[in-house]
This record gives structure tokens, C-alpha cells and sequence, in this order.
């Protein structure tokens, strides 16, 4: 039987893991499934709302589900050592599990010391599991009897680490699962980014913004998180912590500003650079299509700027020459070429000598009178001679 | 080592908080991380003792967005103060971009400050790093005490090499932006002369 009533629904499935907390789960699991079999005592420690008193009683319920006729007894120090100094013992002694959870709170009589020590150690001679858990470590609870504490640390001493921003996430959204509500995902990610690393307070910090949400009707906004938690994250030392993102936000802005132009500086600063950038300006503004230099531009091989904005300007008077000399023999404009791309300045080529063969191919100087097919270079000659004579027939 | 990384578009840069113990290096940090939007920042990882001392370092990293095209971070560490923890200072300095040396203006701290600066220098150079080769920027922390000496009294003690130096109290904010702003004005510069350099200058090819 179970001696105190406890939540049932503090489970082992319901404790959100981290790598903070995930030793101190299994050590508490391990406890509940094979009790007495190993870390025993378990000495659960941390600092309030992390989670210590959740695992204490997922023990109780794991271990009741598995053994359902077995004594298992959850209770506060002061309860015991009341129930133990009032003659109650037996209800402890008779235990297949005895968790006892707040144990800082034991005090410092020796009386009390000395009647744990003794449960205890009939417990652990019997191959029964104990489970303590406290908001310190063993070493640091003050005049304890030497016996007592060699009894706290002879199994295992585990502690659990404030909880992780993916951790406080994890909370806030099985929070949110269990009542049933909703809010923006980045609402959550606001409050999960404030300094809040008690559960319980995280947990009210969600009521909190839940609560508004629901007073004001309306999606809340993650930029209202500050406000809206302000008072929770407060710390006396630290006033700014609580302060309105107004300022916060204009500081940081002013930072990023000043930031900004130096970064400009930095990376506007390699000569090679802005030869392309000047080139990619001017192209592009002529409407050339500049692919090619801004990959140059964004790769991470420094470049000979000089030759390749060279290379790519030849390319565009070819492109010049190829437009005009098709326009003066008068083929229509390729709708699929643009003239405009120095990547096309092959097919352009082909294009030009396309037009010129069918041009020749109805032409009188096609043939000789003897009717021998003249080299096309020849022909090629022939043409040029006459245009540069003005007789373009 | 500060990272321009051309292929992916990304500028990432370690600046260390350093100083002698209970200067404020983490309080810089802390309010460093309250000014941040909350889209903008990691989260501040502290690794302290149980009398809230930093024990290992803190690390905030903080995401300035795309500056110029460039994913642009600056992580931000401290080191431990406390003078047995040395081994770990070392450890932190390594690969640093720039350095604030918080120092405790309060007169009875005024050793504390010398030792800790001539620390810096040695562990540096135990890098191979002179400090004359790296940004460094002096924060004058606790001017909201009594008892503290004057600005130029301290820049007489610990800045002989003439760099640039900030009053802060960072408890209440005061100078903490200041401060990073200088430094990291200071990294970008220094990373804007490696990049005229030849093709073999310090450039991350991805």
C-alpha cells in the first residue's frame, strides 16, 4: 500500500528529460523497477522546482504499478521523524520502498539523527529501497552524524541541473498539451528564452501569459513576453533584467547598426572584390545578365579580377557585334537567345554563321561558272570586299 | 580564430571576457544577454560553484542576422577569474578574436587587475599571440563604488599600451555595450586587413 496519498500523475513519462536531469531518471527508475537492486540509497539533490519531489513520486507509482501488493511509502522528513519519535515506527520499518523527500528540512538533533540513522540502516541491511531527495548535496547539510551521512552517500548521489532552453520548451509545450491551450510558437520560445529556470515558475510564467491571452481575446505576441513576465524574472541585483524591450531593444539596435558598418568595411575592404562588384554594378544596369562575375564575387577562391571582368567584356562586345551584324543582314531577332547573356556568345556564333550560309545559298556568287562550290571562307571574303565597296547588292 | 567563411556566407567571432575573479565578467555577459532579442541569442551557458563563482566559463553566442550577405555570430566567453583556474583561462584565450579585460576599479583590487593583466599577456603568448597583435579593449568596471581610483590613474597602472579603455558599471548596464562595440569594432577591423591579404591570408575555404 501507498501510506500517503500521492499524485498520480507524476510518472516517469511525464518528467521532461534533458541532459540535466536524464541520470537522476533513470537512477529513479532503475529504483522504482528493481527496488533494493541497486543505488541504494538514491540521493536525488537540486536546487527547488527542478523536479526532485516529481521523481521521488514517479518511483512510488512505477514501483506500485509493478508490484502492486508492496508497501511503498512516500513522506516528507518532518513527517517522519514525527512519525518515527511518535511511535510509528513499524509503518516505516515494514516498507519494500520508503521515499523521503525534503530532507533538508531533518534539523539538527541528534535525536532525529540518530532514529533516521537507524531506519535507515535496518532498510538497507533488509535489501529494501530508499530514496531520498534534498535541495543539497550530503556533504554540504551541515552537523550531520558521520554515520548518517556515510548512509546518505553509500549509493548513489545525483543531482538535477536547471533546465536547458530545449528542456523549458520541451515544459512549456507538454504544459500546454495537458490543459488543453495554445500559443504562437514563438510565444513560446520567448518564454522559454527568459531567465526562468524554476519549473514551477516557468509554469506560472505560462499561466500568466495564458491568462492574458485569454482576458484580452486575442493571440498574444511574442514581443509582449517581456512585459507581460517582467515582475517573474526580477532579480534585485540585476534590475535590467526586468526592464521593458523598449530600451533593450533600442541598445541592441544601435549595437547592430554600428556593427553593420564595420562588417561593410571588413568584407567591402579586398580590392578584387569591388573591381567585380564595380563590373556587376555596370553590366547589370546595362542589362547583361552578370551570373558569371557574382559567382567569381561569392566564391571562396580569391580571383584575378582584372583578367575575368577582361574576359567577360570582350565577351560583351562579341555579343555587341553579333546583334549588329545579324540586324544588318536582316534575319529576325532569336527569341530564345538573348543577347544580353555573354554565356550564349557560343550559340550566337552559330547563329550569325547560320544566316550567312542561308543568305549565300540563293546568292549568284554561290557557284562559279563552272559550277564548283567555292570555299565558304572565300565567299566570306567575297562579301566583305563588297560591303567595304558599298555594293551590298 | 575568427571565420569568414565565403561558401556558406558566414562571419563567426570569440570574444573572452578576462579579469581577475568577482570583476564582472559574467554580470557583462548577463546584461549583454538581457538586451538581446530573444530571436537573437543562444542561450547563456554558465558553469558556476556553488557560491555562484564561475567555475568553468559562461559562452553566449549571439546572432547578429546577415550583415553585407554574411551570417555575422560573435561568441561571447568569460573565464574564470579565480587564479588556480588558470589551466582553463588558457584553454578559453585559445582562438580568441578580440579580448575585454574587465577590471575592478576599486583600490583594493588594484593587484588583482596587474596580475590578471600580465596573465593575460603571458597565456597569450603561450599561444603565440603577442598582445599587441590582437584587439584589446579595457573595461574599468564598478565606477558606482566608493573608493575607486580615477580613470586615468588606473590607464596609468594597466594600460601602457594605450588601448582603448571604457568606465562601466555593469550592474546597472552602464558601459557594457560601450565596451563590446569597441571590441568588436576592433575584430571586423583586424579581419578587414587579413582579407587584403594575398591568397593565402587567413580565409576559411568552407
Amino acid at each position: 500500500m501507498v501510506a500517503v496519498t500521492i499524485d498520480p500523475g507524476l510518472t516517469f513519462k511525464s518528467f521532461v528529460l534533458g541532459a540535466e536531469n536524464r541520470l537522476a531518471w533513470e537512477a529513479a527508475r532503475t529504483a522504482a523497477e528493481s527496488p533494493g537492486s541497486a543505488y541504494n540509497p538514491l540521493f536525488i539533490y537540486s536546487a527547488t522546482g527542478l523536479g526532485k519531489t516529481h521523481l521521488l513520486v514517479a518511483v512510488a507509482n512505477r514501483a506500485k504499478e509493478l508490484h502492486p501488493d508492496a508497501r511503498i511509502v512516500y513522506s516528507p522528513v518532518e513527517e517522519l521523524v514525527r512519525g518515527l519519535e511518535g511511535g510509528a515506527e513499524s509503518k516505516y520499518r515494514d516498507a519494500e520502498v520508503l521515499l523521503i523527500d525534503d530532507l533538508q528540512f531533518l534539523g539538527h538533533h541528534s535525536a532525529s539523527h540518530q532514529t533516521l540513522f537507524h531506519l535507515l540502516d535496518y532498510l538497507l541491511m533488509a535489501g529494501k529501497q530508499v530514496a531520498l531527495a534534498c535541495d543539497r548535496p550530503p556533504l554540504e547539510m551541515g552537523e550531520l552524524d558521520d554515520r548518517l551521512l556515510s548512509r546518505f552517500s553509500g549509493g548513489l548521489v545525483v543531482d538535477i541541473g536547471r533546465p536547458v532552453l530545449e528542456t523549458r520548451k520541451a515544459i512549456l509545450e507538454l504544459r500546454l498539451a495537458a490543459i488543453g491551450a495554445k500559443l504562437r510558437p514563438e510565444v513560446i520560445d520567448a518564454i522559454a528564452h527568459l531567465a526562468i529556470e524554476n519549473v514551477r515558475q516557468l509554469k506560472g510564467a505560462l499561466n500568466r501569459v495564458l491568462a492574458a491571452q485569454r482576458t484580452e481575446d486575442r493571440d498574444i505576441q511574442a514581443d509582449e513576453v517581456d512585459r507581460l513576465l517582467a515582475d517573474v524574472v526580477a532579480d534585485p541585483e540585476l534590475p535590467w533584467l526586468a526592464e521593458g524591450e523598449g530600451k533593450a531593444k533600442g541598445e541592441f539596435k544601435d549595437f547592430l547598426s554600428d556593427v553593420s558598418s564595420a562588417v561593410e568595411d571588413a568584407l567591402g575592404a579586398p580590392e578584387w572584390r569591388e573591381l567585380l562588384a564595380r563590373a556587376i554594378l555596370k553590366w547589370e544596369a546595362e542589362g547583361y545578365a552578370t551570373k558569371r562575375l557574382e559567382e567569381h564575387l561569392d566564391g571562396d577562391e580569391i580571383v584575378d579580377a582584372e583578367q575575368v571582368v577582361a574576359a567577360y567584356e570582350r565577351d560583351i562586345a562579341a555579343l555587341r557585334a553579333i546583334e549588329g551584324e545579324l540586324k544588318r543582314l536582316g534575319a529576325p531577332k532569336p527569341s530564345a537567345i538573348s543577347f544580353r547573356d555573354t554565356e550564349r556568345v557560343g550559340e550566337l556564333r552559330e547563329l550569325l554563321e547560320r544566316v550567312r550560309r542561308e543568305q549565300l545559298a540563293v546568292d549568284d556568287y554561290f557557284l562559279d561558272s563552272e559550277k564548283v562550290v567555292w570555299d565558304w571562307p572565300v565567299i566570306e571574303e567575297q562579301l566583305i570586299e563588297g560591303w567595304d565597296d558599298g555594293d551590298q547588292g | 580564430m575568427s571565420l569568414v567563411n565565403y561558401a556558406t556566407r558566414e562571419i563567426t567571432c570569440k570574444i573572452v571576457y578576462y579579469g581577475p575573479g568577482r570583476s564582472g565578467k559574467t554580470t557583462n555577459l548577463q546584461y549583454i544577454h538581457s538586451r538581446v532579442p530573444w530571436d537573437r541569442k543562444g542561450e547563456m551557458v554558465s558553469l558556476a560553484t556553488e557560491a555562484d563563482r564561475t567555475l568553468f566559463f559562461d559562452f553566449l553566442p549571439i546572432e547578429l542576422g546577415k550583415i553585407s550577405g554574411f551570417t555575422t555570430r560573435f561568441q561571447l566567453y568569460t573565464v574564470p577569474g579565480q587564479v588556480y583556474y588558470n589551466a582553463t583561462r588558457k584553454l578559453v584565450l585559445q582562438g580568441a578574436d578580440g579580448v575585454v579585460f574587465v577590471a575592478d576599479s576599486q583600490k583594493s583590487q588594484l593587484d588583482s587587475d596587474i596580475e590578471s593583466f600580465r596573465n593575460l599577456q603571458q597565456n597569450l603568448l603561450e599561444h603565440g599571440i603577442d598582445i599587441r597583435e590582437i584587439p584589446v579593449v579595457i573595461q574599468y568596471n564598478k565606477r558606482d563604488l566608493p573608493n575607486v581610483f580615477s580613470i586615468d590613474q588606473l590607464d596609468e597602472e594597466l594600460n601602457f599600451r594605450n588601448v582603448p579603455s571604457y568606465p562601466a558599471s555593469a550592474l546597472l548596464g552602464e558601459g557594457v555595450f560601450d565596451t563590446l562595440r569597441s571590441v568588436a569594432e576592433g575584430v571586423l577591423k583586424r579581419l578587414a586587413s587579413k582579407l587584403e591579404m594575398p591568397a593565402d591570408a587567413e580565409i576559411s575555404r568552407g
